[in-house]
């Protein structure tokens, strides 16, 4: 049941992605950065599940471009709807701690960047908490997506910092194999909630 | 051994399972919060909107009743004062066109339609300056007022005590009117409902403030029943004092007379 669940969420993040895409040209700058966003994504999954299938291994790298490029390109996305600038500053701030720690610990490329992630994560999620509460009170674009992003970047936050167990402690396979079930739940919830927006206020209506 | 690692891995996953349902039961919770808290602010809203609304369409309402009263009485001064005159003199000419007509009866009739058609200049002239009084536009609100004043002293039926200071092109030319108006307002209901005999008026400008008092002895009214405020004419007095961007305080109780005051600011340019 949950194997189809983890291939739902990859056909369904390339779906989305389309959906988004068919109205590229003609939209605002927040809903372009996104729809890179969903883009990425879905090649980073359709990636992972190409080299999964291949039995090669090693799916771990692409972990980093999935947290980096998430930050970057929601942090723009965010900056679009707040119209804070220090969000850039923050965004060169920890792209440049990340440089450091990656330049400083080649190894780290092998495992989860649990305190990379961690920060970027959260910062997102203050950036999504503000967003919600200036929606209060004016009517803004993708209210839901941001509810998603809140509260799919919230709890996996905590998978992703346990990523390393497996090689710490060296818990089975199998304990990696639960967490990434748990992560695809959660996603599947933050992709219902984009296809909702999209059906909500973008989709193609025949007037 | 190997059993305690699998004890301490299952301990270790069942709670890393609640924490992240607590995660989600938190963000649910957050998200929950914003979404009743957007709720309750849009009802507000909607309420407000709603209010002001109904406050507009009554307003409205006070003003087409207003009007629709005003057309009717220049409909019967016309009527009355007009109409029904020059129908006589209509008939009077038609029997000046007769064949057999003396002499003296054309002088009777010629003198009848003089004397009517003079009359009927006198009312449509005094219609004419009841619907907008060319002192007002000619000499400004200063003369314009003392000569409502004196129009009002005329009908013997009160005393009134004015002082009027109001220095030419002070206040703009329609704002002008609108204060006339509020006068005059304010007169017709000491005329029509208030039943008093002394009357005073104050108009002076201080510190860049035009300040228009008004008191009388009359009967007064409840201030907070707004129908018996709507029948007054308030209502319009009202929406000129928001016209003119200014302040209106309305003091008076059954008996105890009338006080009103009407301040509004004069804008430098």
């Amino acid at each position: 049941m949950v194997k189809y669940i983890v291939n739902f969420t990859i056909y369904f993040s390339l779906f989305i992605a389309l959906l988004y895409f068919i109205r590229f040209s003609n939209k605002s700058k927040a809903y372009r950065v996104f729809t890179i966003y969903l883009i990425l994504i879905s090649i980073i999954q359709l990636t992972s599940e190409y080299l999964f299938i291949l039995k090669t291994g090693h799916t771990i790298f692409l972990f980093h471009y999935y947290f980096i490029g998430q930050y970057i390109l929601l942090s723009i996305f965010y900056f679009i709807l707040l119209k804070y600038k220090w969000i850039l500053w923050i965004l060169c701030l920890v792209l440049g701690v990340l440089l450091f720690q990656y330049t400083n610990n080649s190894s780290l490329y092998n495992r989860y960047n649990v305190i990379g992630a961690v920060i970027t994560q959260m910062v997102l999620v203050i950036y999504s908490l503000i967003y919600m509460y200036k929606s209060i009170y004016a009517k803004g674009e993708f209210v839901l997506v941001n509810i998603g992003v809140f509260v799919y970047l919230l709890s996996s936050t905590l998978l992703f910092a346990s990523g390393n167990l497996v090689f710490d402690f060296g818990f089975p396979e199998s304990v990696s194999r639960m967490l990434n079930d748990l992560n695809a739940i959660l996603y599947l919830l933050f992709q219902i909630l984009i296809f909702m927006e999209w059906y909500r206020n973008y989709r193609l209506k025949t007037a | 051994m190997e059993q305690q690692f699998f004890s301490n891995q299952n301990q270790f996953l069942t709670i890393l399972v609640i924490a992240i349902a607590l995660l989600l039961f938190m963000a649910t919770a957050i998200v929950l919060f914003f979404y009743f808290s957007r709720r309750k602010i849009i009802q507000t809203q909607l309420e407000k909107a709603n209010l002001e609304l109904s406050y507009q369409k009554e307003l409205l309402q006070a003003t087409l009743i207003t009007q629709e009263e005003e057309r009717a009485r220049i409909a019967q001064d016309l009527h009355d004062a007009i109409s029904s005159k020059l129908n006589v003199v209509s008939l009077q000419a038609n029997l000046l066109t007769d064949e057999n007509l003396t002499v003296e009866d054309a002088h009777k009739f010629g003198n009848g339609i003089l004397k009517i058609t003079n009359t009927v200049l006198e009312s449509s002239r005094k219609i004419a300056h009841d619907l907008l009084p060319p002192t007002l536009e000619k000499f400004g609100l200063q003369p314009a007022l003392e000569e409502l004043i004196e129009e009002l002293e005329e009908t013997k039926r009160f005393s009134i005590d004015s002082e009027i200071n109001i220095p030419h092109g002070l206040v703009p030319s329609h704002d002008e009117l609108h204060l006339f108006r509020v006068v005059q307002e304010l007169f017709n209901n000491a005329i029509k409902h208030s039943e008093a005999t002394k009357l005073k008026l104050l108009c002076k400008n201080e510190n860049n403030v035009l300040t228009l008092h008004y008191t009388d002895n009359g009967k007064g009214f409840n201030v907070n029943q707004s129908n018996e405020k709507l029948g007054l004419g308030m209502s319009g007095i009202e929406n000129r004092t928001q016209l003119l961007n200014g302040a209106l305080s309305v003091v008076s109780q059954p008996d105890s007379g009338v006080e009103i005051i009407l301040k509004i600011p004069i804008m430098n340019e």
